[in-house]
């Protein structure tokens, strides 16, 4: 960890440690209550409680704790890169150039049931390396930990043929109806899933609970006509709808409600994990055994008719929606025990069918445990898998172009060295997936929006230790141009590419933002840069030559951000890019927008930006527009009265505007600004 | 392990202090932050025959606690709707004065974080933990707490005064 940072944390230790603990949480209150509650405990044991991946989890982080107060940082990642660039080393005489990850397509092997173990024999060296580690600080009773019992009832292994799909291109993705807004996405003509939709009249709403889809009709009043409600155990991540087809795809985590887990010991007794405690964490987050997306007709989106769904293995990490295909993504980790005579311990699952192992790109390195896979589903069978791959990962990012999914991954190291981000790609096209070309950078990406392909180039702006950089890599991800050394010390805060310019903001004290030119992709050169107070962590173009940021203002003299700040660029001249108008809104400590750009409604066309704000009486709603004389103009700044994990969502239908909190729809009048309605689901 | 009410207490001692400030941070109130803590040592103690090892007893309690954060928060904005059946007493229940229990400035700057990033941190400063063991918590791969953990920082170090 970088000293700043450490510094912070120990700042936020600091200004905790002298906190009264309440009288009931002290030891002795609590030892009486434990007492009490012993004489009549017998009644509430019937109740089967939490526990079993959790309770993996903790050995885990047992062991893991005696390794790094044992080692410090040797043994942790600092280690890991060392290992890393040997192998790799190793890996380049393998394949005799930088060509890695090497694709198993080539090897042009058959089906068998001994396909996979080349897979295996990578999967089994990672999980061998972990033990080792692990193994030095424990008994083996210990390291033993948790041993996965796998369902012993392996059915056949499956070959899954491959699927002839009839490649319908269906054009681009739903175009806008223009009376209604979208997702704000990262790529035109590439749709996102989200918590919310609408399809112009009716809203889909994914409520609180994570098991429901509410369907309300705008038309009139308010009123929820239907619902989409999900199996059991299962906890809906995130949806599409598709106006024109009338398609809505349920994408949900599924969790296996009582995983038998045996543990290692003496006593080796049966924990459940008991699904009710795991809530909804946001991407990434959560436990599940695989993701399933339900596709469903809504001719009549009273009565949602299933079409059909598929499954993947492992966690949910994204999605993306272009030309009527359903791009999946999940992470899927290798469990303990692995079998090499059973695939199904530790090669990604469809449906009940393998990944091929020609479709599995293995890792630069000999060893690896985690996949990403991604499937590509035809939303006319959406039943069935037109396409699946499957890349070995330490966990990464994603950026999906018109054409191609970029995968990257960035490794970190302990010992002040810069980063290294390593970018994988595969094309797609009518939900067919080609394989993965690798390339890397020096330093880390900051967001997808520092990432950007542009004819058959992909531009990146990364953060190299305590310098910034601009790379311009070739369709083969081999870098060709760069601009080097850019804003010491300070990193990039957000970035917006469009065409052969681009914009990037870096921060320490004041906001430069810097424009770039990549007219020829091989010589990248800076153009210009204005330095303002304050910085912007979201970009949006804004109109013929009007580039919007959000973020926070920066008191000059005590470096305290002091309210959420809007900046209008003029870009017209991108030598000399000026900050035409600006508004900083005092007391409003941050925005959903600086983390997650689908929480921001931003419409050029009617003149709409719009996104939620904290300020210290909770969240508010706020809605602007802009004039190139007057600046922005404050619409709307209101409190939002539902309450929920994920960020509120503001969406307009005519002249409406909804916000959605949770559970809470309300909606106002887009000519006055005035609330018209709510509803409470 | 087999553990009676003096034993749990001894362990707790030891930790309670990080467990209320972690609490703290990730809840609304300091009611809201003493009632996630107890109820967790309750859930802790009903389930203790379950714990293998004294050792595990710290991270243990962190991830009851952590998943009992996420479920009041979650639970609390299902309450309001019930309780209060509609909006227009809404108002009313925004009145309530907050005691955060903590510095102001410590509470924006978590309350400028998505919930996954405040658990990140918290866990970070109250239970000492490297993003290797965090992920471990929350199902995460390190690499990913460690850019969360650097982009929350990020964000955090412009509110703290």
């Amino acid at each position: 960890m970088e000293r700043r940072e450490q510094d912070i944390l120990d700042k936020v230790e600091e200004k905790t440690k002298d906190i009264q603990v309440p009288e009931s949480l002290r030891p002795e209150q609590i030892e009486k209550l434990l007492e009490e509650k012993g004489k009549n405990n017998k009644s509430n044991r019937a109740r089967l409680y939490r526990i079993g991946g959790l309770l993996a989890a903790c050995l885990v982080l047992a062991a893991g704790i005696g390794i790094t107060r044992n080692m410090g940082k040797n043994m942790t990642l600092g280690n890991t890169t060392e290992n890393v660039a040997e192998l790799a080393e190793e890996s380049k005489q393998d394949t005799g150039g930088s060509s890695f990850p090497e694709d198993v397509s080539d090897a042009g092997s058959e089906e068998k049931t001994d396909d996979y173990k080349k897979v295996y024999s990578y999967i089994k060296a990672k999980l061998d390396m972990q033990t080792r580690e692990e193994s030095m600080f424990f008994d083996t009773a210990e390291s033993g930990a948790v041993k996965d019992a796998m369902p012993s009832d392996m059915k056949k292994e499956s070959v899954s043929e491959d699927m002839a799909m009839s490649a319908t291109d269906t054009g681009g993705a739903n175009a806008s109806g223009g009376g209604y807004s979208e997702t704000n996405v990262r790529q035109e003509g590439v749709d996102e899933g989200d918590i919310v939709k609408t399809d112009g009249r009716y809203l889909y709403v994914l409520k609180e609970s994570g098991e429901q889809i509410s369907i309300v009709d705008t038309k009139g009043a308010l009123k929820e006509v239907g619902k989409i409600k999900a199996k059991k155990n299962r906890q809906i991540q995130e949806i599409y709808v598709m106006p024109e087809e009338k398609r809505l795809v349920c994408i949900a985590a599924v969790y296996e409600k009582q995983q038998l887990k045996k543990t290692a010991g003496d006593d080796a007794e049966e924990v459940y994990i008991y699904d009710e405690d795991f809530t909804y964490l946001g991407n990434g987050g959560g436990m599940s055994e695989k993701i399933e997306a339900v596709t469903y007709e809504i001719n009549t989106p009273e009565n949602p008719k299933k079409l059909g769904s598929i499954t993947q293995s492992g966690y949910y990490t994204s999605s993306r929606l272009a030309g009527g295909y359903l791009y999946l993504f999940s992470n899927y980790s290798v469990g303990n025990n692995i079998d090499s005579h059973k695939p199904r311990t530790f090669i990604p699952m469809v449906n009940d069918d393998l990944i091929r192992e020609k479709d599995i790109s293995l890792p630069p390195f000999k060893c690896g445990s985690m996949y990403e896979v991604v499937t590509a589903v035809n939303l006319d069978k959406p039943s069935e898998a037109a396409d699946s791959k499957a890349i070995f990962t330490d966990g990464g990012s994603l950026y999906v172009s018109n054409e191609n999914i970029y995968y990257y991954e960035t490794q970190w190291s302990d010992n002040g060295d810069a980063e290294k981000t390593v970018i994988r790609k595969l094309g797609y096209k009518d939900g067919k997936l080609s394989s993965a070309v690798q390339g890397n950078i020096k330093g880390y990406i900051n967001d997808s929006f520092s990432i950007d392909e542009y004819k058959g180039y992909l531009r990146i702006v990364a953060t190299v230790g305590e310098t910034n950089s601009v790379y311009v890599l070739d369709g083969k991800l081999k870098t060709i141009g760069s601009i080097k050394k850019l804003a010491k010390d300070e990193r990039v805060y957000s970035a917006r590419l469009l065409g052969d310019t681009g914009y990037f903001v870096t921060f320490r004290e004041t906001d430069p933002l810097f424009s770039v030119d990549f007219s020829n992709p091989k010589n990248p050169k800076i153009l210009g840069k204005l330095k303002i107070p304050g910085f912007s962590d979201y970009l949006h173009f804004y109109g013929k030559d009007k580039l919007l940021g959000i973020g926070m203002n920066v008191e000059e003299d005590a470096q305290v951000t002091d309210g959420v700040k809007l900046s209008m660029f003029d870009i017209s001249d991108n030598t000399d890019v000026k900050e035409e108008n600006k508004l900083v809104l005092k007391n409003v400590y941050s925005t959903d927008v600086s983390y997650d750009y689908k929480a921001a409604l931003i419409d050029v066309g009617r003149n709409i930006i719009g996104f939620t704000g904290s300020t210290g009486g909770g969240e508010r709603y706020y809605l602007f527009s802009y004039d190139e004389k007057e600046g922005f103009s404050c619409n709307m700044s209101e409190e939002i009265n539902g309450r929920s994990m994920r960020s509120a969502r503001g969406l307009y239908i005519g002249d409406s505007l909804y916000i959605v909190c949770g559970n809470v729809i309300e909606a106002y009048s887009l000519k006055d600004y005035r609330k018209v309605e709510d509803l409470i689901l | 392990m087999r553990c009676d009410a003096k034993k749990f207490a001894q362990m707790y001692e030891e930790i309670y202090k990080d467990l209320y400030r972690f609490a703290l941070c990730r809840m609304r109130n300091v009611q809201d932050a003493e009632d996630a803590v107890s109820e967790s040592v309750l859930a802790a103690y009903e389930n203790i025959h379950k714990l293998q090892k004294e050792a595990a007893f710290k991270s243990w309690m962190f991830v009851i606690l952590a998943n009992k954060c996420r479920k009041k928060l979650k639970e609390s904005g299902d309450r309001q709707k019930r309780e209060e059946g509609g909006l227009g007493n809404l108002p009313e229940a925004s009145k309530e004065t907050l005691d955060y229990g903590i510095a102001l400035d410590v509470k924006k700057a978590f309350l400028i974080l998505s919930p996954e990033e405040q658990e990140i941190i918290a866990l970070s400063v109250f239970g000492g933990y490297n993003s290797r063991e965090i992920g471990s918590v929350l199902n995460l791969n390190p690499n990913t707490v460690r850019s969360k953990r650097s982009r929350a920082l990020e964000k955090m170090e412009y509110i703290l005064e």
